[in-house]
């Protein structure tokens, strides 16, 4: 009996779901914040990537290092926090059809996370904050950068608290009726993730900031990476949780895919849970002091479970459409049901691109790069920034990108402008990230740093074949940026100009017809030969499904033990 | 696995022992330098 | 067969806790095995692959450490008359404890070193964090103050080999490169 239905809401016009009006304006204020800090990244970005391409060298060496910090932070931290604080408060109040906790704690988690991030921006504006992303002691920040870390963590904390308060009280009264929806359990994830993020980040700005007031000690600088990197992998975590609800919910959205076995999708979560935050252990891979046990224990994150799960996302979300398509009638070949999905929808494409992208190019260099030797061949080259391009940005922000195409008409009620632009801009996205990350991955290989203004600065140490590496990124970074560009200027241009359907249904991006049902009914009918099946996965092959997952088996088997011969043929170390 | 509060709990148990308990451990048991 | 299963918004039917099957348990079964195999090649590495990083370091204090490699060098120049570019560099003999440190913006000494021979190798930094990236093998180690670096290396080939910096240390980061000869 639901006893919570007196909070104001209202009923959505597409999907029918009640929209709680608190959480719609809390949900709207953070990703609308999300957004403006992804486009003062997005800017750092492209003059960052415009440096790097030594033919350009756009930017003077002190600014080079203070907009790459700019660029990291605004990133790494920002945009993704906002946003994944929208998608909380979304997906909890909305799927669960219950009211937002507290107004109140929405509020001053906002109003924390607003002054901290500004606070850091200007600070690093004024040059006092020359220290990249990672902040490494005993390069010292000014007192302000670290309390504005410390403002934008304690209020992301209370965020995530609200949410578990909204998960207590939707169970208590009874909204739903047993499990949670899949993507309500991987948001779970992912705000569970954040906590443990959050705490190392207290635990370790609090003393650096006391210690830039000069009230306490220096911190010791390895205590600091260790702990650091709990704050700075483990957000990357909570993305990954992120994201891979986000692909289940547009998987949904664009197909009409159904998880195959909730019960894989789950455990796959909860693998994530216990196990992914180990991984921060391959920031340290090539340091004093940790132990090789330490390290290759963590590294795995413990033998690999937490990859083991990625890899059954990786197969469950595309095979999940997989089904959900040949259910439609499009049965031809192998990859009928690829080639008729829904390209032109622009859901579809990013969350797919995005898939790919963090799958094949992100996944398979991260647990390549994250072996403790083979980290030995590209700690602290572009090859690092190669991996996490293509996981953070081809990965998380295309995924997040494709969720606006949905969630701006839905929330604000306006279809979106341009549409033929916004049908393109997923692939210029996925195309320029690509490209940059190939750009960068190769130059790192031949051991161009990261965080370097200029890999000539002390003669030419470097060939031809590096800098033409470095133009890749610089190009790749340049179609990115317009992409990027162009997705904020057609969001903020729907939200002031676009077409108001309030009352109405948002118009279908496109979805695939239905070529044929073997009854009047709207499930999914088994393909010929598979009616007597037992389970839906059983009566629809995935068999295009599962050659993408062999090609990326073996493609995973090859760059790995490729990588193993590139290290066996440097010196000796112990 | 419907259980939040129990996956909050282990998600923050297990890797603050395993990464970061384990890791300060490590660090604060490191020996001194001889340097001759 | 299985009717109405629910999608991913929405709660799902009762009973949703299955075994996996169809093309699910195949590929869980294959992913179960790459991540064995996964899992034993760090290990086998440590135990019989000729590349690892141990993290071998010990405490000091950057002062000590500068002083370290200042006594090092003394015992080790004057033994090189081949001065390249005005630098003397430092010859050890193998095998030894050979010094090396990192500062804004330069390392020191230029060591001198035999190929084929095994040197233990201590690094440490004079005042932030710098990285250790020698090239082209393209070797790369975490250097940080506080902390004596230690790696056993056994240069493979004659030749000269640059260090460059890759973990930012400030202004001139860039152009912080050192050299390693190896004979």
């Amino acid at each position: 009996m639901n006893t919570n239905s007196d909070y104001p809401k209202r009923i959505c016009a597409t999907t029918g779901l009640p929209i709680c009006r608190s959480a719609e304006f809390f949900v709207k204020a953070n990703a609308v914040l999300g957004v403006v800090f992804l486009l003062i990244g997005g800017i750092a970005a492209i003059l960052v990537a415009l440096t790097r391409w030594q033919a350009v060298h756009l930017l003077p060496v002190d600014w080079f290092y203070r907009i790459l910090t700019l660029h990291g932070i605004n990133m790494l931290i920002f945009w993704i926090l906002f946003f994944e604080v929208a998608i909380l408060y979304f997906v909890s109040t909305t799927l669960l059809k219950v009211r937002l906790a507290s107004r109140v704690t929405a509020w001053i988690s906002l109003v924390m996370m607003l002054v901290g991030a500004v606070t850091v921006d200007v600070t690093i504006l004024l040059g006092k904050a020359d220290v990249m992303l990672s902040s490494y002691l005993p390069l010292l920040a000014h007192p302000a950068f670290y309390l504005g870390i410390i403002l934008v963590a304690v209020g992301t904390l209370i965020a995530v608290g609200n949410y578990f308060a909204t998960l207590y009280i939707a169970k208590k009264e009874k909204t739903y009726e047993g499990s949670v929806p899949l993507v309500v359990f991987g948001a779970t994830a992912a705000a569970i993730i954040a906590v443990v993020t959050l705490l190392h980040g207290a635990v370790v700005m609090v003393p650096t900031f006391l210690y830039s007031l000069h009230l306490c000690a220096q911190p010791d600088p390895q205590w600091y990476r260790l702990i650091w990197w709990g704050l700075g992998h483990m957000s990357q975590q909570v993305n990954v949780c992120a994201m891979v609800s986000v692909w289940y919910l547009l998987a949904t959205l664009t197909t009409g895919a159904k998880p195959l076995n909730e019960a894989v999708c789950r455990s796959a979560f909860v693998l994530y849970i216990l196990f992914i935050n180990l991984a921060s252990a391959h920031h340290l891979l090539v340091d004093p002091g940790v132990s090789a046990g330490w390290k290759i224990w963590n590294t795995s994150y413990a033998m690999y479970l937490a990859v083991l799960a990625s890899m059954m996302h990786g197969f469950t979300v595309p095979a999940s459409v997989e089904v959900a398509m040949r259910g439609k009638g499009y049965v031809r070949g192998l990859f009928g049901w690829l080639t008729n999905a829904p390209w032109r929808n622009p859901g579809f494409s990013a969350f797919f691109l995005s898939l790919v992208i963090f799958g094949f190019i992100g996944g398979i260099t991260g647990v390549t790069l994250g072996t403790q030797q083979i980290n030995i061949i590209a700690h602290n080259t572009l090859r690092i920034p190669g991996h996490f391009h293509a996981t953070v940005v081809g990965g998380t922000t295309l995924a997040f990108m494709g969720l606006c195409y949905y969630v701006v008409p839905l929330l604000w009620q306006r279809e979106y402008i341009f549409k033929p632009l916004c049908r393109l801009q997923p692939y210029l996205f996925g195309g320029g990230i690509l490209l940059m990350s190939f750009g960068m991955s190769f130059a790192g290989s031949m051991g161009v740093a990261r965080r370097s203004w200029d890999i000539d600065a002390a003669g030419s140490i470097y060939g031809p074949t590096a800098h033409l590496f470095l133009g890749l990124l610089g190009i790749g970074g340049t179609v990115a940026f317009i992409a990027l560009f162009l997705f904020v200027g057609l969001t903020v241009g729907t939200l002031l100009f676009g077409k108001r359907i309030t009352g109405k249904a948002m118009s279908d991006w496109g979805t695939p017809k239905v070529l044929s049902t073997s009854s009047g009914h709207d499930h999914v009918a088994p393909a010929p030969g598979y009616a007597g099946a037992a389970t839906v996965a059983e009566a629809h092959p995935t068999q295009g499904t599962m050659v993408l997952a062999v090609v990326f088996l073996l493609s995973f088997a090859v760059y790995y033990f490729a990588n193993w011969k590139a290290l066996a043929d440097v010196w000796p170390v112990r | 696995m419907d259980n939040p509060w129990l996956l909050l709990a282990l998600g923050i148990i297990i890797p603050s022992v395993s990464y970061t308990l384990w890791g300060w451990l490590e660090l604060i048991y490191l020996k001194a330098a001889q340097l001759p | 067969m299985n009717q109405e299963s629910s999608s991913s918004i929405e709660c799902p039917k009762p009973g949703w806790f299955q075994a996996p099957s169809g093309g699910e348990r195949t590929w869980i079964g294959m992913a179960v095995i790459w991540c064995l195999i996964l899992s034993v090649m760090m290990p086998y590495w440590h135990f019989r692959g000729k590349q690892n990083s141990t993290g071998e370091a010990y405490r000091v204090k950057p002062a000590d450490f500068v002083k370290r490699v200042e006594a090092f060098v003394k015992v080790n120049t004057g033994t090189e008359s081949l001065v390249e570019d005005g630098i003397a560099p430092v010859v050890p003999a193998p095998p030894g404890e050979v010094y090396l440190l990192a500062k804004q913006f330069f390392w020191f000494p230029v060591l001198k070193l035999r190929a084929g021979e095994t040197y233990r190798l201590h690094i440490s930094s004079a005042d932030v964090q710098h990285g250790f990236s020698l090239l082209p093998m393209n070797m790369n180690f975490q250097i940080v103050p506080g902390y004596d670096h230690v790696l056993t290396i056994k240069p493979q080939a004659p030749g000269t080999y640059h260090i460059v910096c890759n973990e930012f240390c400030g202004i001139g980061h860039q152009q912080m490169v050192g050299k390693i000869i190896v004979e």
